[in-house]
């Protein structure tokens, strides 16, 4: 499968990919006593979501969890630590990744395929 | 032979005779183990040395008599063999005590390695193995002729616990094994729980203190929380050498109709730290124990025994001469030296304490120490506080990596039976919020069934 046309446009995106990332969000937040009104992907991880450094740790943990990768660590060291200021933001993260996408059936996904990436 | 076990509420093994003490005594540190048995043997061939399955229907006994006589077989084997040195592949704690006996009374040095730590680098593929037959193989290319046989310096190899890394061996004198096993009247012809991996250093003093006074081993079929309790309540038993995970195990979870009868007399703690509510839970359910904790490890053997019932150990002992000789300190950074006496080194214990008023306490280890966002996190002091939160059995804190903060606090968490594990999850993390700096609640909180101990009865940390 080929993500080579990645936009800001939410449509661009799987929606269960986007449903899954929105759902760790919200149960990250809903930890700690608060929730998130909406969640589009111009909302902006800090100001309009409430998420902090560690809040943002925990989502991707349990992103890991649900689809058996961690795209941070996932990613070559030379590609630098990506942009993290919407929610658009992480999803794209995500995206970048071809097995990421679930349903995953292995919890070790092999890392993206070059090829993919045109 | 192996005897049917006398039925539950048997008195206990009368005390040693004066002759036999003053053998056991008199003999030279090699020869003790294996003189203790002859001449406990000797003067009473019947009394019970190991209970073997115990807390279970199929407990058996074996006595003095027997041991005496495999440890003079396997004298008499070794002597015509005369290996350059034995690995104890034995399993079955009998066995670990005649290898011992016969090898330390024929000088021929010996490794007894836990099952995790067979191959670690070392040369000993040339030693003899002995498993519980106690056979040695016609052929064994280990043997020396006659002639070459020149008796290296007596040592033992044993393996590390292996909590903070991969196990490694240590070689110990005979006398650092045998000379700290106490020998006081006080402790004659107790009945001992082995709850220790027989093959590791904490295991190994166990039955080499209990068989050096007469005493008995029982060893439960395994460390579930009632086997461990019926065999302390049908075997009399008066010694508890344990793990504090392993007792708060015991005492959080077994029948506590079976605990009430159980007539233990003393609990050493050792190998991890003890914290308060542990000394209290304890000392409401076995109020007639007197509790101590040990600090030793095994490249240290014993450094200081506190018997206050306190945790950690009075400010006022740093540095100075402790009673066994030890003298300890901390470095800036808390960790714990210590230089067990004015000719040797001081060593780096791993081990973190902290000022508490008038006591040191123990923070945890150093390689346990979860870093989140540059923060350090201890392990042992969240899983304190997370024990005091109604509902929760057990709880074990570690991290796990996490590209944004280094490294996140996880909880491993056990409810109590019954009870709405989501409703005990959200107690936690309510009592986690309002007690602990924001990098220091853990985030990845996952509901458990059980936390699996490592071999040495300990809680794993990575």
């Amino acid at each position: 499968m080929v993500w080579a046309s990645i936009s800001e446009d939410s449509a661009a995106m799987p929606a269960s990919l986007h449903d899954t990332i929105a759902a760790a969000i919200r149960s990250v937040l809903s930890d700690t006593g608060r929730s998130a009104h909406e969640i589009s992907p111009s909302s902006l991880l800090g100001s309009d979501l409430g998420l902090d450094s560690l809040d943002l740790a925990q989502t991707i943990v349990m992103l890991e969890r649900t689809l058996g990768v961690d795209p941070f660590r996932a990613a070559p060291a030379s590609s630098g630590q990506p942009r993290l200021r919407t929610f658009a933001d992480l999803c794209q993260v995500y995206e970048s990744l071809p097995s990421a996408i679930p349903p995953v059936s292995s919890p070790h996904a092999p890392p993206p395929d070059p090829r993919d990436h045109p | 032979m192996n005897v049917a076990l006398a039925p539950a509420g048997s008195p206990q093994s009368p005390s040693l005779s004066d002759a036999v003490i003053r053998e056991i005594h008199d003999s030279s540190v090699e020869d003790r183990l294996a003189t203790a048995i002859a001449a406990i043997a000797k003067a009473a061939p019947d009394r019970t040395a190991i209970v073997h399955r115990a807390g279970t229907p199929q407990q058996t006994a074996i006595d003095y008599g027997t041991l005496a006589a495999r440890v003079l077989e396997l004298e008499q084997r070794l002597d015509a063999a005369r290996p350059i040195g034995v690995v104890a592949h034995a399993e079955q704690v009998e066995s670990l005590i005649v290898i011992t006996a016969a090898c330390s009374r024929q000088h021929v040095p010996l490794a007894i390695l836990a099952n995790d730590a067979a191959d670690s680098g070392h040369e000993l593929e040339d030693w003899l193995p002995l498993d519980d037959s106690l056979e040695i193989p016609a052929t064994a290319a280990s043997c020396v002729p006659r002639g070459e046989y020149e008796p290296v310096p007596p040592t033992i190899w044993v393996a590390t616990s292996g909590t903070s890394g991969p196990p490694k061996i240590v070689d110990h004198s005979w006398d650092s094994l045998l000379s700290a096993a106490r020998l006081a009247n006080q402790w004659h012809a107790l009945s001992w729980l082995l709850v220790y991996d027989a093959k590791r250093w904490a295991g190994i003093q166990v039955w080499v203190q209990a068989v050096l006074t007469g005493g008995c081993v029982v060893v439960p079929e395994n460390r579930d929380p009632d086997v461990v309790a019926r065999s302390l309540v049908e075997n009399q038993v008066s010694v508890l050498p344990a793990t504090p995970t392993l007792v708060r195990r015991l005492v959080s979870s077994a029948d506590p109709a079976v605990l009430s009868q159980c007539r233990l007399e003393r609990i050493t703690l050792g190998g991890e730290a003890v914290d308060g509510p542990l000394l209290a839970q304890i000392a409401e359910t076995f109020p007639a124990a007197r509790v101590s904790h040990v600090y030793a490890t095994t490249e240290l053997g014993e450094v200081f025994r506190v018997r206050d019932g306190l945790p950690g150990f009075p400010a006022r002992w740093l540095n100075r001469q402790l009673p066994g000789g030890a003298r300890i300190s901390t470095r800036r950074d808390g960790e714990l030296l210590v230089q067990l006496s004015r000719d040797t080194a001081e060593v780096a214990t791993g081990d973190l304490v902290e000022q508490r008023g008038d006591r040191f306490e123990f923070v945890g280890r150093r390689s346990d120490v979860i870093v989140v966002g540059g923060a350090k996190v201890y392990p042992k002091r969240i899983e304190e506080l997370v024990r005091q939160v109604p509902g929760v059995v057990e709880a074990r804190v570690h991290g796990v990596a996490s590209p944004i903060t280094g490294e996140l606090v996880a909880l491993d968490l056990v409810a109590a039976d019954g009870l709405d594990a989501e409703g005990v999850r959200s107690a936690v993390l309510e009592r986690c919020r309002s007690e602990l700096e924001a990098h220091a609640v853990p985030r990845v909180v996952d509901m458990v069934a059980q936390i699996a101990t490592t071999p040495a009865g300990k809680v794993p940390r990575r």
